[in-house]
């Protein structure tokens, strides 16, 4: 993606991530922070959770750190006539810009698609909030956990006696989102060779993760039947679940391994390694799917005894080595034990100016032969202003008005380095609602 | 207007779901999409559920949602032959998908090495080198490597859960056409060829929603936790019909959901106004929350919640996801004429741009063998004995 550009004036997972899909494979990223508020994953509470070690804690957040490699970060108010006027230069030069506000706020700031598409024909604008821009939810605000819950993949989930209520949150759709951020980034630089002209994509959230649930949907339009969690158990496979090893996982929890046996030929491999052969042989009741899926308890709590008392490494290794399916079920860092994930080099230590050198998980993808390097750790607040705006043409007399008279900065709350200290007006109050609230 | 990917031709080859998942992307785009799949149909035609639940190479749920416009070509690639018909297709294409045990993938990506030829996507369980690159492993087990699983469980103590099933699997192949589109592009303006070797346990470790960051950043592993009565509300809440998922635990969200309940004081109540204090009256608080949520349904909790930006959502059924009011103002769903099924609903674009998208029929196994073949230049002689051979079907 070299030579391509493009503006990140998202917050928090699904936006910036999907920049930094693009920024892996070579694109030139500038992440636009809102300023003088500050972003939700940027949080100025003394309680906020981050992590130890000096500097503003605005720039130890997880969900900040990891989203967010391999950009230039500019902090700018482009409520500011002379900020939006940055803005405006920079998207001159750019190809795509992504936004994640709640519909309705990027053209409240003056950004609609139709002022951008006249002012800057070539560009292509993705907007992202929860639910996307045309409908009737509008202006609505939610996480991923929101948005998984109109999928239908929240009530999927979960065990088949279970309550709702104990139905975890997970942000799935944040995962998916950035995917279709950068699928939809290349495929409007496509069309634009041949219109000359950017696009508007309007971009859902819910959608760009619902078409994961074709099963789930094919169940009721095709089957007539209504899906509901069955925890990790599959109906036309056994065994296949969740096994308790020894030892104990994080919060009190257990050591757990993941067994399948889809086929007949996997089947005979565990009834080996269960010491009974026999049970794969032409006339065991076992021997033939239908016979397993009659015996699925019986089956279960055999394999739940083999695995009760054995290290769940060693129970994967074993299961593997008979020729079924079998994976420990590993806690972040008990990850960092995988022999694949270590041969591969696939953790990449970054050094970051706050947090020191942290083992950071690796790329979604190895890509040859120009692989995808961490060159940059998530940057801090307003890094890059002086470099950027200097490369759109502002000369240091001009850099350093817009400093003075707050347009761009530095740190938020006062807690940020020296410059924070010139932007009085309207700095964010902490734990107040700083202005328009992101659609993410 | 042209639809957007026009013009590009893309390979897929292996019939799994993940490999299906990442060239759908690329078919109702607008692509020309080859299927090549093996004599026997392959992991995503046998996948449940079926029509009608009587289990049909044609009429799967997966393949008639992941499908959609591709030309279908049974070619056993484990054979000299039919290597040497998957030779002819490369060298018009521009990527080139497959999902096979390594050394199959191995010799694939050797037919797919010449200068003509397409930028590769291989697509594993664990990546193409490495101790675990033979092992086999499904959507489950894939998922427990990735720490995600911890973080779904039901209680604290009790079994780690997956998402629902394939949700992983087709995430892996929604990361592998991002990418191979990413090479993809370069190969066309550069030249260069690139392969992308996509391990699904990277694809989905990599990503969020693991814990693995918050570990090394702060220290602490996430696990389920049932209903959160510290800070609140957040998680699912039963209302009239249903259940509505909060996520209103900061100052502003709190204040406003106090006010949307028509109890703006509480935000000043010495129960609820510092941290420490809230955690202790949870059950002080449900006494305000409790009966307004009683009182009304999902769709109620939602626009009134809504109405003071409560970050609040209804939780539906997947029967109820059709018929929500947004999905059908926007189109999330489509309706596809399966020629064998009749009208299939199926989910539509994952992101909307004009005259971009379109989901067109899926194609029988092997419906397009024939056709195929005859634009690569094979006659009909030797077409029959590639059938006779048992290498195209």
């Amino acid at each position: 993606m070299a030579g391509v550009r493009i503006v990140d004036l998202a917050e928090v997972h699904a936006g910036p991530l999907g920049a930094t899909l693009l920024a892996d494979l070579g694109a030139d990223v500038i992440k636009v922070e809102s300023y003088p508020r500050n972003s939700l994953t940027r949080p100025l509470r003394p309680d906020a959770r981050v992590a130890d070690g000096p500097g503003p804690p605005y720039e130890r957040t997880a969900p900040q750190t990891q989203s967010n490699r391999n950009k230039r970060f500019v902090a700018l108010n482009i409520r500011a006539g002379p900020g939006a006027d940055v803005l405006h230069r920079l998207l001159d030069s750019a190809d795509v810009l992504v936004e994640g506000y709640a519909a309705g706020t990027i053209q409240r700031l003056g950004f609609s698609w139709d002022v951008v598409h006249e002012r800057h024909p070539r560009l292509t604008m993705i907007s992202m909030p929860a639910w996307g821009v045309r409908g009737p939810y509008f202006g609505y605000v939610a996480l991923g956990s929101g948005v998984e819950g109109t999928t239908g993949h929240l009530r999927a989930r979960g065990l088949p006696a279970g309550g709702v209520e104990d139905i975890a949150s997970t942000v799935a759709t944040d995962a998916s989102a950035p995917l279709a951020v950068a699928f939809a980034s290349i495929a409007a630089l496509r069309r634009r060779e041949e219109t000359g002209e950017g696009s508007f994509i309007d971009l859902s959230h819910a959608e760009a993760f619902s078409w994961y649930l074709a099963g789930l949907l094919g169940e009721e339009v095709l089957a007539g039947r209504r899906y509901r969690g069955q925890g990790n158990a599959d109906p036309y496979v056994v065994p296949h679940g969740c096994y308790r090893a020894s030892g104990d996982g994080p919060g009190g929890s257990g050591h757990w391994v993941a067994i399948a046996a889809e086929t007949d030929a996997q089947w005979a491999g565990l009834a080996s390694l269960l010491g009974h052969p026999e049970w794969a042989d032409d006339g065991h009741p076992w021997a033939s799917i239908a016979g397993r899926l009659a015996g699925r308890i019986e089956i279960d709590g055999i394999l739940a005894s083999f695995v009760r008392g054995r290290d769940r490494w060693e129970v994967a290794d074993v299961v593997q080595r008979a020729g079924a399916i079998a994976a420990p079920v590993l806690e972040p860092s008990a990850m960092l034990a995988s022999p694949q994930l270590q041969a591969r080099s696939w953790f990449v230590p970054v050094m970051h100016r706050y947090l020191g050198e942290r083992l950071m998980p690796g790329f979604l993808t190895r890509v040859a032969p120009d692989a995808p390097a961490w060159e940059r750790p998530a940057g801090l607040v307003g890094e890059h202003n002086e470099e950027v705006l200097s490369e759109l043409g502002y000369a240091p007399a001009a850099i350093a008005a817009l400093r003075a008279a707050g347009v761009i900065g530095d740190g938020y709350g006062g807690a940020g380095p020296p410059a924070a200290a010139t932007a009085k007006a309207g700095r964010p109050r902490p734990g107040r609602d700083g202005g328009a609230p992101p659609g993410r | 207007m042209e639809q957007p990917l026009s013009g590009m031709r893309v390979l897929e080859v292996g019939g799994t779901i993940a490999v299906a998942a990442a060239t759908k992307q690329f078919s109702d785009f607008g692509a020309e999409v080859i299927k090549i799949e093996p004599p026997a149909g392959g992991e995503l035609r046998r996948t449940p559920p079926f029509a009608d639940d009587r289990p049909h190479l044609d009429t799967g749920a997966y393949h008639l949602a992941l499908d959609t416009g591709k030309r279908s070509l049974v070619l056993d690639v484990e054979t000299p032959s039919g290597r040497e018909v998957l030779g002819r297709l490369c060298s018009g294409a521009q990527l080139l998908f497959l999902q096979l045990p390594p050394e199959a993938a191995g010799r694939v990506l050797g037919v797919a090495d010449s200068e003509s030829g397409p930028s590769t996507v291989a697509i594993s369980p664990h990546g193409l080198d490495g101790p675990y690159a033979g092992r086999v492993e499904n959507d489950m087990s894939m998922f427990a490597w990735t720490t995600r699983m911890y973080r779904h469980a039901v209680e604290a103590d009790g079994e780690p859960l997956r998402y629902a099933p394939n949700v992983a699997t087709m995430q892996v192949g929604a990361t592998a056409a991002a990418v191979g589109f990413g090479a993809a592009w370069g190969q066309a303006h550069d030249g260069t060829r690139r392969h992308v070797d996509v391990s699904g346990v990277e694809a989905l470790a990599g990503n969020v929603d693991t814990g693995y960051v918050d570990w090394v950043l702060l220290g602490t592993e996430r696990r389920a936790r049932g209903r959160m009565t510290e800070n609140y509300p957040i998680g699912n809440y039963a209302c009239r019909d249903g259940y509505v998922m909060f996520a209103a635990t900061l100052g502003p969200q709190f204040q406003r959901l106090c006010t949307a309940i028509g109890h703006p004081e509480l935000v000043d109540d010495p129960r609820f106004n510092e941290p420490i204090a809230k955690s202790q009256h949870w059950a002080d608080f449900m006494e305000f929350l409790g009966p307004w949520l009683d009182a009304r349904t999902r769709s109620e909790v939602f626009h009134e919640m809504q109405a003071h930006r409560v970050m609040v959502a209804p939780v539906l059924d997947m029967s109820e996801v059709t018929e929500d009011p947004q999905a059908k103002a926007r189109g999330s769903f489509v309706t596809v004429e399966q020629p064998l099924v009749g009208p299939v609903t199926i989910h539509g674009a994952p992101f909307q741009m004009e005259e971009a998208w379109e989901a067109r029929p899926s194609p029988r196994l092997g419906e397009h063998g024939t056709e195929i073949l005859d634009a690569l230049g094979y006659g009909r002689d030797e077409q029959i004995a590639l059938f006779r051979a048992g290498v195209t079907g």
